[in-house]
């Protein structure tokens, strides 16, 4: 498939088709260091400064650079269709090359910034030992069989990950049924029903 | 096993057929292990003060703590029967009829004592269900399968005085579950390996 | 399959169950066979039962034998369907599935060593977890909220399956009657105020308070004397003794004055009170002087019994001592005296001389025979150390026997043992086989994925090439069409194209995907024709008409 951008973000871009092959590497640079610090006006001026144009235009030339990124990963673009949109986009093969690079060895981290917006808490970790209660205070002589647990969950935030952790304990019988019920989640969801989902849905 | 002068002394000195006739003991007996045991008073106790409610009250909560001291300590049948006749005097239909009580309700009364006492929330049950995300803001590829797992537990309520349920939401993809499932599965391998002598 | 086959012949031979030679699958198993061969499973796993071998040929029995065998099996824990037809009309699938399980069951049973009665805690200790263990792990679940407590009853025991009701330990002070004590008014209280004891706190807090007195320290009565005893003892350290007897000469005083009080003016009162206080003070003044003389009396004569002590003594001595001047005074007494000394002097050297003479030789003898004696000790531990030596050695080399011999013995049992299953190491060489013909498979699968892989990803080029082109000349000819006719039929034109082939596309892709069903559905007629159903009904038809048969002899005979 090939993405279509709008017509303000494809005029932003119109400043890297003509610029030379180093001017664009540089430009991914930028992009990268956007995206790990956040905007640097000052690198913004000298670059302006060395091509000639406003601080604006480079501005909105890396930002438009970044657009192109995360669109594409919101497609999931496969490395043909990346090529293609940006040749569409009047680059040229050179340019190309390097922003297929570029979009290479960053899909992954858009991805992991792009998963954040859903803040639920994530299965972790669980800790278990088996534990045998022989006595109580109010039951001098007893054999109960338990099983204690640290479930470890994780929620990410914008400000990082949190991790909470949940002491639980059970008993073997209830140990089984819980083991064989998750069990039981997933041999559904390798179901063949649960597959024609899945295929109709990437249809 | 200590159990006090003074209950000692309430069971002896009411033995007197005079104070508490037979029909009232068996009712307060019966009476007693239904407390015990976590029901309601089968039979109503303003019926069986007759003329003496002080030495009725009495008897009834020595016979309450000395019964759920028993099941504490574990004594059997015989030890029961020994320390009621010897110690208290008790006459042998009378012994009979209490032992013949305790055995009967003698798990319900260890599970009243056994529910005794601080515990970690207990898990019970576990309910999920496949999530598939068509598409959302970010992402315009379906993603799937998502787990959304809620494992129920519970736990006592002070304020309510019953237990409460909890449940513990959370979300896994297949490979979170498969983790969970393997750690689990792990649990529970170890406690059927158990009784083959591994201990 | 075949492995498996195999495998589950082999060991339902080793049970000794009669299969001929030339049965090699699951397949050749008739009724019979599978009757027999489970029938011998199940004693194998639980030894006490007693199972027919062969099926009788009345077909009412036949059914009552299958469901028997059934019912053995689910009771051992078979999770899969199984009833009585499963071994009456045996497929080959379900067969297999059963002896599996039943096979597994039986290498676990075997095991298992006889357990051993063993006492003490910690081994009860030890069967009870495993008990309770088996117990809850055995149990089919149940939703807690159906459990009463959390605490479920099975066979003579308990299993907790929920610890949600526990409530924690607290403790109230309960007010029961005492009928030692003898106080009206409590006893008023009791009987008619008084509260019974279950309804003096909530449920869940009266065994606790029965049971446990976290709220009352000490008994009040106690509590309560033992002030009373510190107090008392305060008392008796603090105030001096002559305090009572001032007191009571004060009493007397008071009688005395109380008589004549009444005739007395206030001023001779006061006068007589001055009065008698001095005379109080000067009482006072000479007891104390009395006190004091009484004392100064007794040491004086304790130092004069002490002096007269010393005088006998010196009386006794001098007496002594004149007596011996009297004697020593005489010339000849002292010459006497003399020469006795001498005598006894000269006789003690005598004698010193001849005690010398006796003991030398003595003294000598004495030490040669004391170093023989200790030569000989020597010489006799060490002998008693090497008999030591050798004992232990000895006593080594017998438990070393011992050990030993039972090793041999174990060793021995488990050889014999090991007889039996020595196909072990064809169960390997199979299990390796087995493992190289998967990974043949796996190798061929890969292919085929790979293949299809590699169409997947032509398909996907393709159809994004005729996307990317079409876009592409649509953008072309859509600039263009805003001026030139030609241009926009050609769009038109284009737009249609577009249309034919996308549906052209989808009737591909349709195609494939009903080829692939009808190739599930084809899949699915197999494995249901593999069943035979067709046959089956026949004879189950056939068994049916036989009980008929069968139900009309018996009525005809009655």
């Amino acid at each position: 498939m090939l993405i279509s951008l709008r017509s303000d973000h494809k005029e932003h871009l119109q400043l890297l088709t003509t610029q030379p092959l180093q001017v664009v590497v540089d430009f991914c640079k930028l992009a990268l260091d956007f995206l790990q610090n956040g905007p640097n006006l000052k690198r913004y001026t000298t670059a302006a400064q060395k091509l000639e144009v406003d601080v604006d235009v480079v501005q909105n030339c890396v930002f438009g650079l970044i657009n192109l990124l995360i669109l594409s990963c919101k497609h999931k673009l496969s490395e043909a269709d990346f090529r293609d949109s940006v040749l569409t986009l009047g680059f040229s093969q050179e340019h190309q090359a390097v922003l297929s690079k570029f979009y290479e060895s960053k899909q992954n981290d858009i991805h992991r910034i792009n998963h954040i917006c859903i803040n639920e808490p994530h299965y972790e970790d669980l800790k278990w030992r088996f534990e045998v209660q022989v006595s109580s205070r109010s039951l001098l002589q007893q054999v109960t069989p338990l099983i204690a647990m640290e479930l470890v969950l994780k929620t990410q935030s914008d400000n990082g990950t949190e991790k909470e952790s949940i002491l639980l304990q059970t008993d073997p019988n209830n140990l089984l049924h819980i083991a064989n019920e998750l069990e039981h989640a997933l041999s559904e969801s390798r179901s063949r029903h649960s597959r024609k989902i899945q295929r109709a849905l990437t249809h | 096993m200590k159990i006090s002068e003074k209950w000692k002394h309430s069971l002896t000195s009411s033995q007197n057929i005079n104070l508490i006739p037979d029909a009232t003991y068996k009712k307060l007996v019966e009476n007693c292990f239904a407390v015990l045991t976590g029901r309601d008073e089968i039979h109503s106790m303003n019926s069986l003060y007759s003329s003496k409610p002080d030495i009725v009250k009495e008897f009834y909560a020595a016979l309450l703590s000395v019964s759920a001291e028993f099941v504490r300590c574990n004594l059997t049948k015989e030890e029961i029967a020994q320390f009621l006749t010897s110690s208290c005097n008790f006459t042998q239909p009378r012994t009979n009829l209490f032992v013949e009580h305790i055995e009967k309700s003698r798990i319900g009364i260890e599970a009243s004592l056994l529910n005794i006492g601080g515990s970690l929330p207990h898990l019970t049950d576990a309910k999920w269900k496949i999530d598939y995300i068509v598409k959302s803001n970010v992402v315009d590829q379906p993603e799937g399968p998502l787990f959304r797992v809620s494992l129920i537990t519970e736990e006592y309520d002070a304020e309510a005085q019953c237990k409460k349920l909890k449940n513990v939401n959370f979300t896994c993809t297949s490979q979170e579950l498969q983790d969970l499932v393997y750690k689990l599965k792990d649990a529970v391998r170890h406690c059927s390996t158990l009784h083959n002598h591994i201990l | 399959m075949e492995e498996v086959d195999k495998i589950i012949i082999d060991s339902l031979k080793q049970l000794e169950c009669d299969i001929s030679e030339d049965v090699e699958h699951l397949k050749q198993f008739d009724a019979d066979m599978v009757v027999s061969a489970i029938s011998t499973c199940l004693e194998a796993v639980t030894p006490d039962l007693n199972l027919p071998k062969r099926l009788p040929p009345s077909m009412s029995a036949r059914l009552n034998i299958a469901s028997d065998l059934a019912q053995q099996i689910k009771s051992l824990g078979f999770k899969g369907d199984m009833g009585y037809q499963t071994i009456l009309y045996c497929n080959e699938v379900e067969v297999r599935r059963v002896l599996m399980f039943l096979i597994e069951r039986l290498s676990r049973e075997t095991i298992k060593t006889a357990p051993v009665e063993q006492t003490g805690y910690v081994p009860r200790l030890v069967k009870k977890i495993e008990e309770n263990v088996k117990k809850s792990l055995t149990q089919t679940w149940i939703p807690s909220s159906l459990i009463h407590y959390g605490v479920r009853e099975c066979d003579g025991g308990y299993t907790v399956s929920s610890f949600g009701n526990c409530c924690p330990l607290y403790t109230v002070p309960l007010a029961i009657p005492d009928s030692k004590s003898d106080d009206e008014v409590l006893k008023e209280y009791w009987i008619h105020t008084i509260p019974d004891v279950t309804k003096q706190c909530p449920g869940r807090t009266l065994i606790p308070s029965l049971l446990f007195k976290d709220t009352e320290f000490t008994e009040k009565l106690n509590l309560l004397d033992a002030i009373k005893k510190q107090s008392e003892v305060v008392s008796v350290s603090g105030i001096p003794n002559d305090i009572e007897i001032n007191i009571l000469p004060q009493d007397r005083h008071k009688e005395l004055t109380e008589q004549s009080v009444q005739k007395l003016p206030d001023s001779k009162i006061d006068d007589l009170v001055t009065e008698v206080e001095t005379i109080k003070t000067q009482f006072l003044s000479l007891q104390e002087a009395i006190k004091n003389n009484e004392l100064q009396l007794s040491q004086i004569r304790n130092m004069k019994n002490e002096e007269q002590e010393v005088l006998k003594d010196t009386l006794s001595k001098i007496k002594l001592k004149t007596k011996t001047l009297a004697v020593i005074n005489k010339e000849e007494n002292m010459a006497k005296l003399k020469n006795i000394v001498q005598n006894a002097s000269d006789r003690l050297v005598e004698l010193a001389n001849q005690w010398n003479q006796v003991q030398t030789p003595l003294l000598d003898e004495y030490r040669s025979l004391q170093n023989t004696l200790t030569s000989d000790e020597i010489k006799l531990q060490e002998e008693q150390s090497k008999l030591e030596d050798v004992k232990d050695t000895h006593q080594k080399l017998i438990e070393d026997l011992k050990e030993k011999s039972i090793l041999e013995q174990t060793l021995m049992q488990k050889y014999q043992q090991m007889n039996r299953n020595n196909n072990r190491s064809a169960y390997t060489r199979r299990i390796l086989e087995i493992i190289g013909n998967i990974r043949k498979q796996n190798n061929e699968i890969q292919k085929v994925l790979k293949d299809t892989r590699e169409t997947q990803k032509e398909i996907n080029n393709l159809t994004g090439q005729v996307d990317r082109s079409f876009t592409l000349s649509e953008e072309l000819i859509f600039a263009d069409a805003k001026h030139d006719e030609t241009a926009r039929r050609a769009y038109k034109l284009l737009a249609s194209l577009r249309d034919e082939c996308s549906s052209i596309l989808k009737a591909v892709s349709e195609l494939g995907l009903s080829e692939r069903e009808s190739r599930n559905l084809q899949e699915q007629i197999d494995t249901e024709k593999s069943k035979e159903v067709a046959v089956k009904l026949n004879r189950v038809y056939t068994d049916l008409e036989q009980i008929q048969k069968e139900t009309q002899v018996l009525l005809n005979q009655t």
